[in-house]
């Protein structure tokens, strides 16, 4: 076996000018920069099983040529190694022989000036000890080191090394660091004399910190310490303050600032240039946040938080675990436990920020004054606003007056476009674009209280015509008051002049008036035609999109109760009838957008010829969901199918989206909207944030657009009315993407299962579902999709054998249903995961009621089609509950419920047999399998055995016999179905795989919290005196102490060849566990086919703690991978 | 290791407050000696890590209270209700911490640093005794992880090997010493150098402790000393050199005739009897107790030390602003 690709925590990172080194467990990547985006060199595995905690680099000339050593520690190892060496692809290093072993865990380490050629480092403990060592290859290991008394020996979980640049001697240490009981300790050690001194004092002791320190820094001109700690503080030490006592140590008990702001651990600190001379500070947190703190200069003691910048990487799991700070200090890089590596810009006082701009408007210097006698400024305000594109607007006054506005460099250029009185008394207004001579133009309409509405058209500059505000700018389109103007946002790129608008009113009987307007370039639009779309029951009409394809128009409208509405518009039919409703789409809550993404004609040929319109659209619901809408034109036969459905968490309000390409082959969707009084841009593709502003909600009148050209497309317009003011803020670098490496689960992964396909889906402590593929060449992750709907962290993960479904369960009962619709090629944005059924919860939920194990087995009706799945799930209350789920209703019904004993039960699995026997085998803490017949209790359902469909692979089906269940309560699971119960481990069964070569002959493996993995032959045959009845028997065969701690994730590989007889092939089968080994053994069966011997033939560290499961990607050729799941994830090569 | 989102109150936790016990951790003690009968015979005592201080209440009830209704009387005692403790006058029971502890009946508590060299003159002071004869040395001390699983099981193998170095300063040859270990990557080298001082070494899983945890327990059995083993606390074995000397043995791997590479994996034993609780099961409680009366919540006896960030909650809470300083 050998380690292929790894994802995992981020450990540690470092700049080297602008390139950069990044520590990923064994791993180092090295990162360049060009054209602002970083790319990756190459990565070398480093150490054999440590993870690169730190590194250190030092420049040196050889032979006339500038190098670069590095020093990486992790653990109680370190590698010094040149940097022309690693990024010579030549270059092969044997980490066995080349890793250093140190005599105790490395906290800090540095390079020492040295007279000659041969590295010399210093080495900082966790015991507070110092110790030189001389990279002298040519003397034994222990010699090499120079050991140094300690002045206080504790345990230490932080310090730093500074060589201290002021001190006449050379090599002398500056020795910052910070003990598990929450001291700050300083002391100086001269390594430059050959006699180590018999004994060393502290230079001072900073105590005040209530909790362990995790990090220490000295400021670059030694005159400051900072530390941070488990309290949730940053202090800022005075290095020199205090008085000494006795023995020469100064203690401290003020700090000189204080630093409240971090919402958990804070894991570490850097020191920034000072501002205007004041001492600047960054840290990073268990929080998920980097925050830049800076000293008050009003003497309070306080740091004041100046910039927070949140949620790195991924909204989801803890822990930014390393950081580093772009030599121009403009920059910064952070690593998390979820193995994403970001870049940030770091505006200070001299830079703002790039990315989000905000001007207040004062619109009383813009309007005529009162002398004019139209309006009275002092009581205008503006009403409504129209974004044309990222760099230009539009805002109705109360007054009646129409403003535009352009931005540019030099500041904002407002126009008086003209005054019309009914602009006064508004009702609704709306926007629309077109493109002309290469440019996109806009049309805005207005509709007054009588049902009369004005077209304006405008280029980014202004009106394109000269206003000269008369009456005769109105037409009449409605009889009573509009209430919205809806522009559809579908171009025809045959007729790009042609655009529709919806104008709606506040009466809800009223017809939606459609309008095709003819746009022109010169400025005199006008409405070509207009229809009268009857709008279905209680459809309050809140987006539309209209399609022309073939001749036909198509209108879809939405509404502000979740529901879409399709009308089929021909030119004869000035009333138009809905010819299809569907209900709740997006709940009960707004449609607030909707987009073609593609067309395909599935038929051109041939008399039934369809249509399919693939369609994104958003919701009040929080939703961002992608449908196809199946038109079948002869039969005018409408269908529309949901193909995935993303909850962004990061906004509970989604208004819009919009799809931009960032090139030719990369696609971001991006989605806005609101949560809570912060505006939010979300980046869908990428699944962060990209900016957010406080804006006091979003129950106002605002409008936001993108930039609409190729050169402002990375842009977007918020416009708002807070106070009475305009406020304008702009938005750029809204396809940044920051991340340097791509973040995975930022806990644990729990649970770890491969479909058919290949998607590989994961669940996590996180409460997170990942669903990857595997790059065919790295084997590296791609990532998907992913759902954070779980509230509690994943237990379980269980494909549908024919991979259309996923089933996952957490705590509080919570069992959910997943449909995935993958296409062939697996790609992100191309998978969709919809959440079709939640499980049923009792009631009277148990706060801790853990779903702990999952199995699953295709049902078909006795038609043959496919009807849905028996779901099987055990719980820590030791309760089964098994279910039938119908994928037709998308409901889950519960069809049998019992108890195993007390005890928690973690595993589940159905077996059938050969002559039609549905047997469940479950196993838990008590380290007891138990077979359970549950034949009889199934057929009482209706439920029987069905044939073995062999197409490729062996799939068991059940039937259901007729096309409902028989009895409506659920059947009891008892005792009495027990075929046996056999105590196998003393305690937890950490995992249960069955591998059945012949169906009544089943090969069972497990493995356990008490170190041991057994294999079992478990027979089942029917009982002669009972038919019907299955009676079972088992060998097993234990091997005690197969890992060094628990044994959980074992799966089979098979036999070599498709030969079934096992006694010439034997198996083989993978294991691994908390060890963090995963070992291949070997069963060899003897002639009466009973269990010979089981050993291992090959073993391997995987630098994943907390190891919960293994999988198989067989790719056929011999060529299979393993997937390792657990703190990270690694994929192995066979 | 991670935090998990499992509610922490299970039936240990209820068991623990019915009973008087200042944590759950109590029963992992209880369900220790039920295997391994750590307490017969047993006079002397030193608990490591102590505070709360279950395991010395384990200690105190089972080797100084007799009597007919012991549970009920050392409970009330520790309220401060009963004063009378009828103890065996030989027993000594010495428990350190660095925090302080509340005390306990018949348990001399010491706040003292179980690594600091003047510790183990104050512990022989305190057992009245001027050579090891300690019969047993327990610690169930752990650090607050962090979730870079290498360094808290480094963290927690320091507390373990700083527990074992006391140990074996105070040990009587063939004496016990029971400690809590996290069974990581590296747990196979830790047996390993435990081996090399105890004639039996067991790694065991009481069913009061979570299966979903990573600790577990190693019952080391029959202290019998390397020849020429010189224990001392200022010059403590692996845990980092303390002499130039030093660094020669801490660079290699320790190693025995059974385990040339250093690593030997201890035999499992799971303790604590199936019909007892299991820690990790959810268990529907009914409303009422066996006598008909409304169950109601029972307030810790010991509540939990103040957490290092009970500050900031609290100008959190002065701020407002719904907990957000920013």
């Amino acid at each position: 076996m050998k380690s292929r690709s790894y994802v995992g925590p981020v450990t540690s990172l470092a700049f080297l000018g602008d390139d950069l080194l990044v520590g990923c467990g064994s791993e180092l990547k090295f990162f360049t920069l060009s054209d602002s985006r970083y790319s990756l060199q190459w990565r070398k595995r480093v150490f054999k099983r440590e993870r690169i905690q730190g590194m250190q680099q030092s420049t040196h000339t050889e032979s006339g040529e500038l190098d670069t050593s590095l020093l990486l520690w992790g653990g109680k190892r370190f590698q010094i190694i040149r940097l022309s060496d690693l990024k010579n692809p030549n270059f092969s290093m044997s980490i066995e022989e080349e890793e250093i072993s140190a005599p105790d865990w490395i906290l800090h380490s540095v390079f020492l000036e040295s007279d000659d050629k041969i590295p010399t480092i210093a080495i900082m403990t966790a015991h507070n000890t110092v110790l030189t060592y001389r990279h002298d290859l040519g003397i034994e290991l222990a010699s090499r080191y120079k050991w140094y008394p300690s002045p206080e020996r504790c345990l230490l979980y932080s310090a730093t090394l500074i060589i201290d640049s002021t001190s006449p001697v050379r090599n002398n240490l500056i020795v910052m660091a910070g003990t598990v009981f929450g001291e700050v300790l300083l002391w100086k050690l001269d390594t430059s004399q050959d006699k180590a001194p018999t004994k060393l004092g502290l230079s001072a002791r900073y105590l005040s910190h209530e909790g362990s320190v995790f990090g220490v820094a000295i400021s670059p001109d030694f005159s400051y310490a900072a530390s941070c700690s488990d309290d949730r503080t940053i202090r800022l030490w005075d290095i020199r303050a205090g008085t000494t006592n006795s023995e020469g140590c100064r203690e401290v008990r003020e700090p000189l600032a204080i630093g409240w702001g971090h919402q958990a651990r804070i894991w570490g600190i850097r020191f920034l240039r000072e501002d205007q001379g004041k001492v600047r500070i960054i840290s990073f947190s268990e929080d998920l946040t980097a925050k830049v703190w800076s000293l008050k200069s009003d003497g309070s003691k306080s740091l004041l938080c100046t910039q927070t910048f949140k949620n790195l990487h991924s909204a989801s799991g803890k822990n930014i675990w390393s950081l580093a700070v772009h030599p121009s200090e403009w920059r910064f890089v952070t690593g998390g436990a979820d193995g994403g590596v970001a870049s940030w810009n770091m505006p200070d006082g001299s830079h703002e920020d790039p990315a989000i701009k905000e001007t207040i408007a004062n619109l009383l210097d813009v309007l005529p004054s009162p002398a004019s006698g139209m309006g009275k400024p002092t009581k205008d305000e503006p009403r409504k606003y129209v974004a044309l594109g990222s760099r230009s607007f539009v805002i109705t006054m109360s007054s009646g007056w129409l403003l535009h506005c352009s931005l540019s460099q030099s500041g904002l250029e407002w126009q008086k476009v003209g005054f019309w009185p009914q602009i006064k008394n508004l009702s609704a207004m709306g926007a629309g674009k077109f493109m002309a001579n290469g440019a996109y133009n806009y049309i805005t309409a207005m509709g007054d209280n009588t049902g009369k509405v004005m077209l304006q058209t405008w280029c980014q500059g202004g009106l394109l015509t000269t206003a000269d505000s008369s009456e005769e700018d109105w037409t009449q389109v409605c009889d009573s008051r509009p209430s919205d103007i809806l522009f559809s946002h579908y171009q025809d790129t045959e007729d790009p002049c042609s655009i529709f608008a919806a104008v709606t009113t506040f009466k809800p009987d009223d017809p939606i008036r459609l309008l095709r307007i003819k746009a022109d370039t010169t400025g005199n639009s006008t409405i070509q035609q207009s229809w009268s779309l009857i709008p279905p029951d209680t459809f309050p009409c809140t987006t539309i999109l209209v399609c022309v394809f073939e001749g036909r128009i198509l209108c879809l409208a939405g509404s502000r109760h979740g529901a879409l509405a399709v009308y089929s518009i021909t030119a004869d039919n000035s009333i138009v009838n809905p010819s299809k409703t569907w209900r709740h789409v997006h709940d009960d809550e707004s449609v607030t957008s909707l987009a073609l993404k593609a067309t395909t004609s599935l038929s051109d040929t041939g008399n039934d010829p369809s249509i399919e319109l693939l369609l994104a659209s958003t919701g009040r619901s929080g939703a961002y969901k992608s449908h196809k809408l199946v038109i079948n034109a002869t039969a005018q036969n409408y269908e529309l199918i949901e193909t995935n459905a993303v909850y962004p968490a990061a906004i509970p309000r989604v208004e819009n989206h919009r799809i931009i390409s960032l090139n030719q082959d990369e696609d971001y969707e991006i989605v806005y909207g609101f949560r809570g009084r912060d505006f939010v841009i979300w980046n869908q593709t990428l699944g962060l944030e990209v900016a957010s502003y406080d804006c006091e909600g979003g129950n106002r009148s605002w409008d936001f657009s993108f930039g609409t050209d190729d050169d402002t497309r990375d842009e977007g317009l918020f416009l708002f009315t807070r106070s009475k003011k305009c406020y304008i803020v702009e938005f750029k670098q809204i396809l940044r993407n920051p991340l340097l490496q791509t973040p995975f689960h930022g806990r644990e992964v729990k649970s770890l299962a491969v479909s058919s396909q290949g998607i590989i889906a994961t669940g996590a402590e996180d409460t997170i579902i990942r669903l990857s593929s595997l790059n065919p060449e790295t084997d590296g992750l791609i990532p998907l999709t992913f759902r954070k709907t779980h509230t509690t962290g994943i237990q379980d993960l269980v494909w549908s054998p024919c991979g259309g479904w996923l089933f996952s369960s957490g705590s509080v009962e919570e069992v959910y249903c997943w449909k995935v619709n993958a296409g062939i090629k697996l790609q992100p944005g191309t998978v969709g995961m919809l959440q079709e059924a939640v499980y049923d919860v009792s009631t009277d939920t148990l706060p801790d009621l853990r779903v702990c194990g999952l199995d699953v087995a295709t049902v078909h009706a006795d038609s043959g089609d496919h009807y849905g799945f028996l779901v099987g799930m055990v719980r820590s209350d030791s309760s089964i509950k098994l279910a039938l789920y119908d994928i037709a209703d998308k409901k889950f019904t519960t069809i049998a419920e019992g108890f195993y004993k007390t005890s928690c039960l973690l595993q589940i699995r159905f077996h059938l047999t050969s002559y039609g026997s549905i047997l469940m085998l479950t196993a838990g803490t008590d380290g007891h399998v138990t077979t359970w017949d549950i034949t009889e209790m199934m057929g009482t359902q209706g439920i029987t055995a069905g044939p073995t469909i062999s197409s490729g692979s062996t799939v068991s089906i059940l039937s259901l016999t007729s096309s409902q269940l028989l009895t409506p309560s659920p059947a009891k699971l008892s005792r009495e179905q027990w075929i046996f119960s056999q105590p196998i481990h003393q305690n937890s069964i950490k995992v249960l795989e069955i591998f059945d070569p012949e169906e009544d002959e089943v090969l069972m493996l497990t493995g356990g919290d008490d170190t041991a993995i057994s294999v079992s032959r478990v027979i089942f045959q029917q009982n002669a005196n009972q038919p019907g009845r299955t009676i079972g028997g088992m060998t097993t065969k234990l091997v005690e102490r197969a890992h060094a701690s628990a044994v959980t994730a074992i799966t089979a590989l098979g036999t070599k060849t498709s030969d079934s007889n096992l006694q010439k092939q034997g198996l083989e089968f993978l294991s691994s566990g908390v060890d963090q080994q995963v070992k291949r053994w070997s069963i060899e069966f003897s002639e009466d086919l009973s269990i010979g011997s089981v050993e291992v033939i090959d073993d391997l560290y995987v630098n994943v703690p907390d190891v919960s499961s293994l999988a198989l990607i067989d790719r056929g050729n011999g060529n299979s991978r393993i997937v390792v799941g657990g703190v990270g994830v690694e994929v192995l090569e066979l | 290791m991670g935090k998990s989102s499992k509610d922490k109150r299970d039936s240990y936790y209820r068991l623990a407050k019915e009973q008087g016990y200042r944590a759950r951790s109590a029963y992992k003690l209880l369900q220790l000696d039920a295997q391994f009968n750590l307490f017969k015979d047993v006079t002397r005592v030193v608990d490591l890590c102590a505070a709360p201080g279950s395991w010395s209440q384990v200690l105190s009830r089972s080797l100084i209270t007799k009597g007919k209704d012991r549970d009920h009387n050392v409970a009330a005692s520790e309220t401060g209700e009963v004063q009378q403790v009828q103890s065996a006058p030989k027993v000594k029971i010495v428990a350190l911490d660095l925090q302080p502890m509340t005390p306990l009946p018949g348990v001399i508590t010491l706040q003292a640093d179980i690594t600091h060299p003047s510790t183990l003159p104050l512990v022989l002071k305190h057992l009245e005794s001027d050579s090891a004869n300690v019969d047993l040395v327990v610690s169930d001390g752990a650090p607050d992880v962090t979730g870079l699983h290498d360094l808290d099981e480094y963290i927690q193998a320091q507390l373990l090997l700083a527990a074992l170095n006391l140990a074996t300063c105070v040990l009587r040859p063939g004496g016990n010493f029971v400690a809590k270990i996290f069974r990581g990557r590296d747990v196979a080298e830790l047996y390993c150098k435990l081996r090399i001082f105890f004639e039996r070494v067991t790694v065991a899983k009481p069913r009061s402790s979570r299966g979903s945890s990573i600790e577990a327990f190693v019952v080391c059995e029959n202290y019998t000393p390397p020849k020429g083993f010189q224990p001392s606390l200022e010059n403590p074995i692996w845990t980092g050199p303390t002499r130039q000397e030093d660094i020669a043995g801490q660079v290699a791997e320790v190693s025995l005739d059974d385990a040339p590479n250093g690593r030997w994996v201890a035999p499992f034993v799971a303790c604590g009897d199936l019909s007892e609780w299991d820690s990790d099961a959810t268990y529907q409680l009914p409303d009422t107790d066996e006598n008909g009366v409304k169950r109601v919540s029972i307030d810790p006896i010991q509540p939990p030390t103040a957490p290092p960030y009970k500050t900031a909650i609290e100008m959190r809470r002065k701020l407002g602003n719904g907990g957000k300083i920013d």
